[in-house]
């Protein structure tokens, strides 16, 4: 597990893979925010705690709980963190099931610009920084 | 007669001893005393033997005559030896006696002659009557078996022959009976009857017949003097009178019989003609049973025609030799073509020969089937041959089978496959077809995988260089977070290479040429490209590979193929059992006697027991989803590959799918 300070926005990165993680991890805090990771879905929900992170930069196709199952969890819990949703699998980022859930998904590799567009417009917080 | 006359005349010349006697005989021939007796009986003679109304005298009475002329001879000879002149009439007595005595020992002589010429006269008759009447056997019996000889078949010659043997026995009814039955002792096959007679009444005779049946069936023959006849004087009901009966026996069999009847109850028939009778039937049963012999020949040659002909296919019999002797009509159809394997082989021609045209015409794979079981090979012997005609191909199967008889031989049959053979291409066209689509479908799947597992490496590339490029921007950029962010784009790159490299080893394909393929190699990268990827459902597959494999021919995308569409079916039945911790799929390789078996097991619902040996039909399928032709394009892939693939339900539950491929003997 990776944090950063960051005198803005708190970003919490859940993903599986660990250099995708890292990588993930290095641009936002490059980029200001405040970062926490985790390598499982299980992991988040055991390790955060108050204040909820501002936004969850979450992976779909995690082992055992996925992204989509994580999401339903924390919504029965009320624990309404806005989340950007991203994959390396196209098809799914394009799938009928996520556009019913109205969630914004991005497809790995991610951009930084597209990637700091989406967290802006989940949290409404312009992320602010060098950047 | 006249010679009979002669005979006597003869007969008088050589009895009378001496020149004397013929003398006193003329002298007594003008004696009117004595020529009554002698001159009477000597124009009787003729007379009588031409009548056949003998006055003969009694013999005692004809011997007594004679003795008393003797005797009056006796006292004249001992007075011949004194001279005696008192009475003239002594006198012309004695002077005469030897005369008389001459005449009377001359009618005696003459009387004798006469009783002995009747009695060779009766037996030469009797002997005369014999031979006309062995004759008019002989002759009638040649009849008989000439009629029966030149026609035995023909109901004509053997009415024609009964006809012959009625007359001769002086018969208004002759017959055969066919072998008596117990409701019908006597059934007649075949019956004359003379003109103005009705038909043999058996009928009338129900009661007393199968007495007679009895009899025959023994071997005995029942004739007229031989007990009473059937229809008994008085009692005499139909038409038989009379009846006689010999059994028809051929080759040791006894069956039906030979029926002689007469209406007059009591006709002259002896036990001569009972045994003509038997001679009559033993040529009616060897002609008979010749005929039935025919019959059974003709019912065969019926049987076997009809056997032949109602085979859709070409049928013929060949000699030891190879030579068409029989042929079906569709053999002799396809034999009249122009065109096909079975040109000119007509019947007389050598099969293996091949026509004088087209030499060697027939394909050699049928010609060594046919030789070797004409020559002691296996008795049955089949071969699929096919060849070109101008219309397309032709498939035919050929079957041989040898003749189980002393000279030889086989049966050959033809049957035309080419319809058959033409749907079972097209299937496998069609399969193949499929299978080409399902590879497409499994080379999309796997470029699926391919993108995701580039998009990983990729995504940590990209922005660990967007992060290193806002360090770089910074000017308390650690240098320790940048070495550490270039090894990892250095890393990932290399991943991503390797991810490039396992799906370029997937689908590497030297054209047209198999190759040796690790299939060790092929399921841990098949595993590991899908590896809980969306393509199996995010099932873990847990691998147990044998230590080392020999490589087996083949081709490589097409067994990635089967492995793939194994652990796709697996996945499934794996997501459709009740979910429960630890569903997960097993594959393993083993080397065993066959080759190398890769085995995939589930811990699924299982297959029905009456579906597992339908899962490889193609079209197959217990999803809702999908054509079911993944199991049999993956069996047409291994049995191309020369191995099976079978599927077995296990006993602690779910299913295993395996296959195995030969390994190849290493030939020099």
């Amino acid at each position: 597990m990776v944090a950063m300070t960051s005198i803005h926005a708190h970003i919490a990165v859940v993903e599986d893979d660990a250099p995708v993680r890292r990588a993930l991890v290095r641009v936002l805090v490059s980029a200001g925010f405040t970062v926490s990771a985790y390598g499982s879905a299980e992991e988040f929900v055991a390790l955060t705690d108050d204040p909820s992170p501002d936004c969850l930069l979450l992976d779909l196709h995690l082992p055992r709980m996925s992204g989509l199952e994580l999401q339903d969890r924390m919504r029965r819990v009320r624990r309404d963190v806005p989340i950007v949703f991203i994959t390396a699998d196209l098809d799914i980022a394009r799938s009928d099931a996520l556009r019913h859930r109205g969630v914004l998904c991005l497809t790995k590799p991610i951009d930084e610009q597209t990637l700091m567009e989406a967290i802006s417009r989940v949290t409404s917080h312009a992320p602010s920084g060098e950047a | 007669m006249r010679i009979a006359g002669l005979l006597t005349l003869a007969a008088c010349l050589v009895t009378v001893p001496s020149r004397e006697a013929i003398a006193a005989y003329t002298r007594a021939d003008a004696s009117p005393g004595t020529s009554g007796g002698l001159s009477v009986c000597l124009s009787l003679h003729p007379i009588d033997l031409a009548s056949g109304n003998l006055p003969v005298l009694p013999h005692g009475a004809g011997k007594e005559w004679a003795a008393r002329a003797l005797h009056q001879q006796q006292p004249s000879g001992s007075v011949g030896a004194q001279p005696a002149d008192a009475e003239t009439q002594a006198g012309l007595l004695s002077r005469y006696r030897w005369a008389i005595e001459g005449v009377v020992g001359l009618i005696v002589i003459q009387a004798g002659v006469i009783g002995w010429l009747l009695v060779e006269r009766r037996l030469r008759q009797r002997a005369q009557q014999s031979l006309d009447d062995a004759l008019r056997f002989e002759r009638t019996f040649g009849q008989v078996a000439g009629l029966l000889a030149a026609g035995p078949a023909s109901e004509r010659a053997v009415h024609d022959a009964l006809q012959r043997v009625a007359q001769y026995f002086d018969a208004e009814h002759a017959a055969v009976s066919e072998p008596a039955t117990a409701d019908r002792p006597f059934h007649l096959a075949a019956e004359y009857v003379a003109p103005g007679s009705t038909p043999l009444a058996l009928d009338a005779e129900r009661r007393r017949l199968p007495e007679v049946a009895a009899i025959l069936d023994s071997g005995g023959t029942w004739g007229g003097d031989k007990g009473a006849p059937v229809g008994k004087p008085g009692t005499t009901s139909g038409n038989i009178g009379a009846l006689m009966a010999s059994p028809l026996r051929a080759a040791g069999q006894t069956g039906g019989a030979l029926i002689a009847s007469s209406v007059n109850p009591h006709p002259d028939w002896t036990r001569e003609h009972e045994r003509r009778l038997d001679a009559f039937g033993e040529v009616f049963a060897n002609v008979l049973a010749l005929r039935r012999a025919r019959l059974i020949l003709h019912e065969h040659e019926a049987f076997n025609r009809a056997v032949m002909g109602a085979h859709g296919g070409e049928v013929a019999v060949f000699d030891q030799s190879g030579t068409v002797v029989a042929v079906n009509e569709a053999w002799q159809r396809a034999a009249d073509r122009e065109h096909g394997v079975l040109a000119d082989a007509q019947p007389g021609t050598s099969y293996a020969g091949g026509s004088k045209a087209r030499p060697g015409q027939r394909p050699a794979s049928m010609v060594s089937a046919i030789a070797s079981v004409l020559n002691g090979g296996p008795p049955v012997a089949q071969a699929d041959v096919e060849w070109d005609v101008p219309q397309g191909r032709t498939w035919c199967e050929v079957r041989v089978r040898r003749l189980e008889r002393p000279e030889g031989g086989a049966v050959v049959s033809h049957m035309d496959i080419t319809a058959r053979k033409r749907a079972d291409l097209q299937v496998q066209q069609h399969l193949h077809e499929m299978a080409h689509l399902n590879m497409v479908s499994a080379v999309g799947e796997l470029a699926a995988s391919v993108a995701h597992e580039l998009n990983q490496p990729l995504a940590a590339v990209l922005s660990n260089a967007q992060a290193l490029r806002r360090l770089m921007n910074s000017p308390s950029a650690d240098p320790q977070l940048m070495r550490e962010i270039l090894e990892d784009v250095i890393a990932q790159n290399q991943r991503a290479g390797d991810v490039i490299q396992r799906m370029r080893r997937l689908l590497k394909k030297e054209k047209g040429d198999w190759q040796g393929v690790d299939l060790n190699q092929l399921v841990r990268d098949v595993a590991h490209m899908f590896q809980g990827e969306a393509t199996l459902g995010g099932v873990p597959v847990m691998i147990d590979l044998a230590p080392s494999l020999p490589p087996v021919q083949g081709d490589r995308v097409q067994l990635q193929q089967v492995i793939l569409n194994l652990l796709q079916n697996a996945t499934h039945a794996v997501l459709a059992a009740t979910i429960r911790d630890g569903g997960r799929v097993l594959v393993s390789t083993t080397l065993d006697v066959n080759g190398v078996a890769v085995r995939v097991r589930d811990a699924g619902p299982g297959i029905a027991t009456d579906l597992l040996d339908r899962v490889f039909d193609p079209f197959f399928t217990t999803k809702r989803q999908g054509l079911g032709l993944g199991l049999a394009i993956s069996r047409s892939i291994v049995e191309l590959h020369g191995g099976h693939i079978v599927a077995r339900n296990l006993p602690a539950g779910g299913a295993e799918f395996s296959f195995t491929i030969p390994v190849e003997a290493v030939s020099a």
